[in-house]
């Protein structure tokens, strides 16, 4: 593929994005959202579209969409009108998709990016942000010649982000989108899931002489289902356009579909009808009216972006910038990576014990970060401990454990679990066991290999169930090995 | 105000409704002489005038909760089709190749 | 009905209570009646479906609970006519559309879950124009319903089975809806009492849309009390409609007294045109003075707006029943056309042997008056000018006007057949009450006179939400009526 940006010639991608929002239930009715969930298992007579029924607003599904505004910058308006977007189609029950159209719930923002090579940062202005209901599922394959019609989804709520044609290259693309991925899943407003449909990405594309401030005839393509799959489709569009450009040819305004397969973008086919969506204001909902307690209780200011977050946790903490970015990518984590910050020795320490043993322990017990009953200031006591060489590495991690299943302190744990530091008789009899049970790599030991030291220690460790502490081991092991 | 024939159409097209030759041609003249007698409110000034529609409380809202499906009769009862659990409806096989993206338009 | 004499929703309750009538007997004689109704040649056509054995069980329930003196509901054993655009779950919802024979909804209207749980007997589901389009209930896909009166003549509509059942005395109550007038013309032409309440004071959930923001559900009965004591158990906010209003609902049937002192009576000289038919005006020209007679003021104000009112009307409610009705599509409920081979031609093939011809014309209009480029000449400006005619009540009402009186239609019930081929002729049958929906104002159509054995029907409005004011000075006028209007045997 020819990489557009080599030539005087520039490229223009506008992004369109859907968000689905993370409620329990739909936008206009109480049907459970659940991906996967058998077909047409959470329907009910609003969102099937049956006659008579009619749309309640979700306020979790508004209070999310005002929470993915204020990160964007935009302007909020607190008076938005839904209107009806007419179009047929077997997974649109009612005919109809309940959006926003001539006067959306917030316009004029922006975001900033890193962009994509040298370095700097990039903005892109957000035209629009609206909510709307999603359609459900046409599945054309499920029958032969048959379409298949799973309603599940109809009616889950989205935010529709419509940026303005401010990229300027596939790599800024995906760069952008990235980030705003980030902030939304931060913001807890999606789960930004591309796979499941949770993300949904159209782009338009058009090239043009650098310099020109002309627009040139754009194309829209679809179908892209992750973030190098968006790349790759810019790209290969792009250079479609200049193709034709270089050739002399005009560039069709038409939808293109991607197919990541074949690595080629494709014209949509049997969609020559020209869309005339017939908007007008829905009569079933009065205006959508954003009260100040609302606004007040999520963006009195603008909640604290991961980005700004990780460079916080680099200048304040001296954190490495790994560490910064993977406690940053997640409010929990981050929030008790600064709580255990607080009290805890050393910072490094209390990220280590954060990505590590918190996360360890949330993957074993198969819990969400959030769920775990983590207490801060416990976790800084037991690295204090560590530190000070009164538990042992793994010993702390015991008493950690304990202490998130059973709820008791750092103190209790230790008493009641006889989790402490053996000493004394106890490690001269576990050292004294490591010993005479392996006399051949006590032989080796003696005629020079000293690497074999690891391996009483070890042993050692094994024998006092964590309970020794490894430099006293060593030198207890030195002292014996060499006496006999 | 007036209405052609393509008008009437272009229209039913839009609508999805079939019509027949006479149908089409019935319509039109029914449609014709409707919008001619609506052509009276050409005379009104609506200069200033908001149009009316909004309603002078604001959009209830409810709780984010999961409720039961309202559904005192299974789905499967009403469909004209319906096969493992979903709504079916003909295709032409012609098309089958066009459906990637056929997964609504939101 | 036991007697002749139609007794009312009160005397009924006291029979009842009192054991004198058992619900049981109530309810076998009204389905009695209904099944008469239909035997005759030609048919009444009131209903499109009638209740079965599950209804005698309700009734013997009720038996036992008044049998022991239990508390039962304001409604308990009385009979009601739903209107077959209102959904029931045990018995069809067709809207009077072949789109939707034999449609069982898999759930309740608000109004039905309200009159169950009030005692109320749903007997049957009454005719109406197709999708409540209309005027005469001749849309209807299943052959018209007749006036009772003169089976000649059309009930009006497009709750024209309602209004029949009523002045057949087949049921004391039944419930309609109102999208520009189809509660109270029929009212009209039937000589009964019929409301459309306040938009909002009724909530729409479980109402087949037509034009959702004129819709509204209308009690009909056969006096003033009884469609009050209907409203006092339907009105009220309902969670799930956003459009229904959350203020207090009076027990309205208490509230009718006297006519109310001082009583202002704005008379718009619009409603009056020199073409007006001259019974029709009689009538309520004999109306308005037996009100001053009680001690009303009578004023005559204007309502400059009134004549575009009509197009203004159908620019609005096209639109809106074009979106409305694009769900009807043969993919998961109702009829789909046979041997279709594509989406497509299910979409078309449904859609184009499913509506009826006045539909596909208001879906026409509806869909051009909403499409790219026509937008501001057609919706636009129809939602303008509804401003403005509801701007000319407010002013009106400004002006010390407490109720507004009307002729509720410009001629009294006409033939059948004779407007079905001219659509403007019939659209005018609703000049005078498509303004209490365009301007969302609560109005009542109550008998005030006869035209050669024809009863002719007055329109109080009042402003919104004012139910109280409004079925009061129905209440005095009805009274002061007596006699001259239609309440005797038809």
């Amino acid at each position: 593929m020819a990489e557009p940006a080599a030539s005087p010639h520039e490229t223009i991608i506008g992004l369109e994005i859907h968000v689905q929002l993370k409620t329990c239930s739909k936008m206009f009715c109480g049907c459970r959202v659940e991906f996967g969930a058998p077909p047409n298992t959470h329907v009910c007579p609003v969102c099937l579209g049956l006659p008579g029924a009619l749309p309640v607003v979700n306020r979790q599904a508004i209070e999310l969409a005002v929470r993915a505004a204020l990160a964007l910058n935009c302007q909020l308006h607190r008076s938005s009108i839904f209107a009806r977007k007419n179009y047929f189609y077997p997974d649109l029950p009612k005919g109809y998709q309940i959006s926003q159209y001539d006067r959306p719930l917030a316009t004029d923002g922006r975001l900033d990016f890193p962009e994509a090579k040298g370095g700097g940062m990039g903005r892109v202005r957000i035209r629009r942000l609206h909510v709307e209901e999603d359609s459900g599922k046409s599945l054309h394959d499920r029958f032969a010649a048959k379409t298949a019609v799973d309603l599940n989804r109809a009616g889950v709520p989205l935010v529709e982000i419509v940026s303005e044609p401010d990229i300027r290259s596939p790599a800024d693309a995906r760069a952008f989108l990235g980030r705003l991925k980030r902030a939304l899943e931060y913001l807890e407003v999606s789960d930004c899931n591309m796979e499941e449909g949770s993300l949904r990405v159209d782009a338009n594309v058009s090239v043009r002489p650098v310099g020109s401030s002309e627009f040139m005839t754009k194309t829209e393509v679809k179908n892209m289902n992750s973030f190098s799959q968006l790349e790759k489709a810019l790209a290969y569009e792009a250079a479609r356009h200049l193709n034709l450009l270089r050739s002399g040819d005009q560039v069709e305004h038409e939808t293109m579909l991607w197919d990541p397969v074949r690595g080629e973008a494709r014209p949509m086919r049997g969609k020559e009808e020209v869309h005339d969506y017939r908007y007008f204001p829905e009569p079933d909902l009065p205006r959508l009216e954003i009260p100040d307690e609302t606004v007040d209780r999520l963006g009195g200011c603008l909640p604290e972006m991961p980005w700004q977050k990780e460079q916080r946790l680099v200048d304040d903490y001296g954190l490495p910038r790994y560490d910064a970015e993977l406690l940053s990518s997640s409010r929990v984590l981050a929030d008790l990576f600064e709580a255990v910050a607080r009290s805890a020795p050393d910072p490094k320490e209390a990220s280590n014990w954060v990505m590590g043993e918190v996360l360890a322990a949330a993957n074993d017990l198969g819990l969400p970060v959030e769920r775990l009953d983590v207490d801060p200031e416990g976790l800084a006591e037991v690295i204090g401990l560590v530190a000070e060489g009164r538990l042992s590495h793994g010993l702390g991690r015991q008493v950690f454990r304990r202490m998130i299943e059973t709820g008791k302190s750092a103190e209790r744990v230790m008493e009641e679990e006889e989790l402490r530091l053996a000493g004394g008789a106890e490690l001269e009899a576990w050292v004294r066991e490591a010993v005479d049970g392996n006399p051949a790599e006590v032989e080796r030991y003696r005629g020079g290999e000293e690497k074999l030291l690891a391996f009483f220690i070890g042993q050692v460790m094994r024998k006092s169930q964590g309970k020794a502490d490894p430099a006293q081991a060593r030198q207890a092991l030195i002292e014996y090995l060499g006496r006999s | 105000m007036t209405i052609k024939r393509t008008d009437v159409e272009k229209v039913a097209a839009l609508a999805r409704l079939e019509l027949d030759q006479a149908e089409l041609d019935a319509l039109t003249g029914d449609c014709g002489s409707i919008l001619e007698f609506f052509e009276a409110i050409r005379d009104v000034d609506v200069e200033g005038a908001t149009p009316a529609g909004a309603l002078e409380h604001p959009a209830p809202v409810r709780d984010d909760q999961a409720e039961h499906d309202r559904l005192e009769r299974p789905v499967a009862e009403m469909a004209p089709d319906w096969r493992e659990g979903y709504f079916v409806l003909p295709r032409l096989p012609a098309l089958d190749a066009e459906s990637v993206d056929d997964d609504g338009e939101a | 009905m036991p007697g002749s004499t139609r007794p009312g929703v009160r005397e009924l309750q006291e029979a009842l209570r009192s054991r004198r009538l058992r619900v049981d007997e109530l309810l076998r004689s009204a389905l009695q009646a209904i099944a008469g109704s239909d035997a005759s040649e030609p048919p009444l056509g009131a209903f499109l479906s009638v209740a079965g054995e599950d209804l005698l069980t309700q009734a013997a329930n009720l038996d036992r609970a008044l049998d022991d003196g239990d508390e039962v509901g304001p409604l308990a054993g009385i009979p009601v006519a739903v209107k077959d655009n209102i959904c029931t779950a045990s018995l069809p919802t067709s809207c009077g559309s072949r789109i939707l024979e034999d449609y069982v909804a898999p759930y309740e209207a608000t109004v039905v879950r309200r009159l169950k749980a009030a005692g109320a007997l749903i007997v049957g589901k009454t005719n109406l124009d197709e999708f409540a389009m209309g005027s005469s209930t001749e849309n209807s896909g299943f052959g018209p319903t007749r006036n009772p009166l003169d089976l000649e003549r059309v009930p009006g509509g497009s709750s024209g089975g309602s209004a029949a059942a009523l002045a057949a005395g087949l049921v004391p109550l039944a419930l309609g809806s109102d999208t520009g007038g189809s509660v109270r013309q029929p009212a009209s032409f039937c000589g009964v009492v019929g409301l459309k309440p306040t938009y909002g004071r009724v909530s729409r959930y479980g109402l087949v849309a037509f034009a959702s923001s004129l819709d509204q559900i209308g009690p009909l009965a056969r006096n003033v009390e009884d469609v009050a004591m209907l409203l006092s158990v339907i009105a009220g906010v309902d969670r799930f409609d956003s459009t229904s209003a959350d203020l207090p609902v009076p027990a309205y049937h208490d509230a009718l007294g006297e006519c109310p002192e001082g009583l202002v009576v704005g008379v718009p000289r619009e409603y009056f045109p020199d073409d007006l038919d001259p019974g029709v005006a009689a009538a309520c020209r004999g109306a308005l003075e037996r009100l001053e007679r009680l001690g009303a003021e009578v004023r005559e104000i204007s309502l400059p707006h009134t004549g575009y009112a009509v197009p203004a009307y159908y620019l609005v409610a096209n639109a809106e029943a074009s979106s409305n009705l694009a769900r009807y599509d043969g993919v998961r409920y109702g009829m789909r056309a046979p041997g279709a081979e594509s989406t497509i031609a299910v979409y078309r093939g449904t859609r184009g042997a499913g509506f009826g011809r006045e539909v596909k014309r208001r879906i026409v209009l509806g869909t051009y008056g909403l499409s790219a480029g026509y937008y501001d000449a057609y919706y636009g400006t129809g939602q303008r000018v509804r401003s403005l005619i509801a701007r000319d009540f407010e002013r009106a009402f400004a002006g010390g006007v407490d109720v507004i009186f009307t002729p509720t239609a410009p001629t009294v019930a006409f033939r059948l057949g004779e407007r079905i081929d001219d659509p403007v002729a019939m659209y005018l049958s609703d000049v005078f009450t498509v303004t209490a929906n365009l301007a969302r104002l609560p109005a009542v159509s109550i008998p005030v006179g006869r035209v050669e054995g024809l009863p002719v029907g007055g329109q109080l409005l009042a402003r919104q939400f004012d139910e109280v004011t409004l079925l009061s000075a129905a209440h005095a006028l009805e009274r002061a009526v007596g006699d001259a209007a239609g309440s005797e045997e038809g």
